[in-house]
């Protein structure tokens, strides 16, 4: 298989090279992580600056906060297309406090004002350059959308219908990203992952429902079954839409993991972090993602931990719908054990 | 090169093509000869891929259900069909993990289910017969106990897991006892440290240690822990713990020195470099305010240390990462 320093040799050698990447390069996934940790406890030590002073000075000009924190927004995108890799981190860091200062101003008026954050987020994203810049944007963007569709706060169908909706985003956001399906596709990477990543923590709070118990559905409610229906379907047609890719000779073979992912979906219903975790997982494996893969990982384990404190199902259904997915789950590997040694 | 090696490499592959279409460095025909080179997904490796991914999440799902079984204390099963149910299930992971005919995958998965009944069938012992045992204990038995397993398992997830029960065991045994509390820090560095010892050490000797994820793992565990401590060292909420400092500070300078001088790991440095950040801006934070600086003001000058030291640990780890690669140097 090709590594990256050999299809440049190639494409050089082909004639296919036009000139060096002009972008800057923001290095390793952990060089990534580090300089994102810093612009975000950055933005977080400027949020007293941009914030806290105006709120001193102009304590009953109710437009103030929003303009300081427009001012820092604009300043912030300004820094960003300035040279030098500290005066960028920087443009991060002020844009970043200067939505949170709106987001705090803006957060009275309920859904219309999480919107309008969203929507300034958005602007910020495609404003500003750089994975981590993006990717911070849109994780400010992904948490007003959540806020802005389960406002007021309060434990129900509320908190399904967000997950399940950013969900379907991040998966159909992945797709677009999948590497060298469309030009601009990379751009969307920072936004799935930042969705991907509140989903998994949004996840937690959802209630899942267990076939089992008496009268679950009358509690939850259609919309409620319908959107966990809708999260716990997602496995399905993820795995679907991947099997669509692989070759000819192996299709046959992994039609079974949807058929599999099917079979799993009601227990999904009580646990419907796992079954996103494996949608994750399956993406980052499929499209090249190592971060993604081990995002999933790390939902699937957190996930399981919080899974033993959810209050919805019982012990005793937990106990069940567990015991069923891990015997259909090692049923399903035995199958494409098998499936691998007729190939082969 | 391993399966995963290889991923890892068509992936990056498939990555800077798509970056480069993006950027414009190749144009449309460029990015179709680059599809050409990757093609659609390799459905052997898609195979495999799935077949762990249902095998590792099945074993603990399972693992997961026992526990949750033993939880809700049923009152449909007698103790003995408790106990003899556990035991039995237990007695069939262990002669899967020793079978001489199942494939070495099929062992360890069977090893890890094993370990992970154990502490099942301890906790399912302890609820029956009221043993008065402290949480720690338990988990300190099960560490004892799946010992040998661990060893004899020769994974590195086994291990890890091993590594898991036993500093739970180690953070329990402080926690319920007030004024002993200061202890659990050097222990917990101690037995990191150790861990990445014996890791390094046996990585030259054992294959099943040549893997990068078990370092990287138990290093992010042992800088989060200890950074974490000791910037809050600096604060009201645990203010005196002035050896806090000290075992972040032993932990940092030996990790960090080894993973850069002895045998190179670039997300290790990342993770020491983050810790470092972390634990100088707690530290400064406590001088600014005890010096009596403004608010507003002490975060700005925060703001920029945090900024600046990021953008020079980021320079610094590129220009690493663009040197040329050392032996037994991890992935990029």
């Amino acid at each position: 298989m090709m590594d990256a320093q050999a299809l440049e040799a190639r494409l050089r050698a082909e004639q296919l090279w036009r000139h060096a990447p002009s972008d800057v390069d923001e290095g390793p996934w952990y060089v990534r992580v580090l300089v994102g940790g810093a612009a975000w406890l950055g933005a977080c030590l400027l949020l007293p600056l941009i914030g806290l002073v105006w709120l001193e000075a102009l304590r009953d000009v109710p437009a103030a906060m929003i303009v300081s924190g427009l001012a820092a927004c604009l300043a912030g995108v300004a820094l960003q297309r300035l040279r030098g890799e500290f005066v960028r981190q920087a443009g991060s860091a002020v844009a970043l406090a200067g939505v949170i200062v709106v987001a705090v101003e803006l957060e009275s008026y309920g859904f219309a004002g999480w919107l309008a954050t969203a929507a300034l987020a958005l602007m910020l994203y495609l404003a500003g350059r750089g994975y981590t810049h993006r990717f911070l944007c849109a994780g400010v963007m992904a948490v007003a959308l959540v806020f802005a569709l389960t406002e007021p706060w309060e434990r129900g169908p509320s908190q399904t219908i967000a997950c399940a909706s950013l969900a379907l985003a991040a998966a159909v956001l992945w797709w677009l990203a999948r590497p060298l399906g469309l030009r601009r596709g990379p751009q969307l990477a920072p936004m799935a992952l930042a969705y991907t990543c509140v989903v998994s923590i949004l996840v937690w709070w959802v209630p899942g429902a267990s076939l089992l118990a008496d009268g679950g559905a009358a509690e939850l409610g259609g919309t409620g079954w319908f959107w966990l229906g809708v999260l716990a379907g997602l496995p399905v047609a993820v795995t679907a839409a991947l099997a669509s890719q692989v070759d000819a000779a192996h299709r046959a073979a992994h039609s079974l993991v949807p058929g599999g992912m099917l079979l799993l979906a009601p227990a999904w219903l009580a646990a419907p972090g796992v079954g996103l975790a494996a949608c994750w997982l399956a993406l980052g494996h499929a499209h090249g993602r190592p971060v993604l893969a081990g995002v999933g990982v790390a939902a699937m384990l957190t996930y399981l931990a919080r899974f033993y404190y959810v209050m919805e199902t019982t012990l005793l259904h937990k106990a069940f719908w567990l015991g069923a997915a891990g015997t259909v789950l090692l049923a399903l590997a035995w199958l494409l054990t098998q499936r691998r040694g007729g190939a082969a | 090169m391993s399966r995963m090696q290889r991923w890892y490499q068509s992936a990056a592959g498939r990555r800077a093509a798509a970056d480069w279409w993006a950027a414009g460095v190749i144009d449309g025909q460029g990015a179709a000869r680059a599809r050409e080179f990757y093609g659609t997904l390799d459905g052997a490796a898609w195979l495999a891929f799935w077949r762990r991914v249902c095998a590792w999440l099945g074993v603990v799902l399972l693992a997961a259900a026992a526990i949750c079984l033993v939880a809700a204390n049923w009152d449909g099963l007698s103790r003995w069909a408790k106990l003899g149910g556990l035991q039995t299930l237990l007695a069939i992971t262990v002669a899967a993990a020793v079978w001489p005919r199942a494939a070495p995958w099929v062992q360890t998965l069977a090893l890890v289910l094993a370990s992970m009944l154990l502490g099942a069938l301890l906790a399912l012992v302890g609820q029956i017969y009221q043993t008065g045992a402290d949480p720690w204990q338990l988990f300190a038995g099960w560490a004892l106990l799946m010992l040998p397993w661990a060893w004899a398992g020769r994974s590195v997830s086994l291990w890890l897991f091993w590594l898991l029960v036993t500093q739970v065991a180690w953070a329990l045994w402080f926690d319920p006892r007030p004024g002993r509390g200061d202890g659990f820090l050097p222990g917990f560095v101690l037995i990191n440290l150790l861990a990445l010892a014996f890791q390094e050490a046996g990585r030259l000797r054992y294959a099943w240690l040549r893997r990068d994820a078990g370092p990287r793992l138990v290093a992010a565990a042992l800088l989060a822990v200890s950074g974490g401590w000791a910037a809050l060292a600096a604060s009201v909420l645990v203010r005196g713990d002035r050896g806090a400092l000290g075992w972040w500070a032993v932990a940092a300078a030996l990790t960090g020195f080894f993973y850069y001088a002895a045998r190179r790991d670039l997300a290790i440095l990342a993770m020491v470099l983050a810790s470092v950040i972390v634990v100088a801006t707690g530290q400064c934070a406590a001088w600014l305010f005890a010096a009596g600086l403004d608010g507003v003001a002490s975060f700005a000058v925060l703001a920029l240390l945090v900024l600046a030291s990021g953008t020079l640990a980021g320079a610094w780890l590129r220009r690493l990462a663009k040197a040329p690669a050392r032996g037994g140097e991890g992935d990029q």
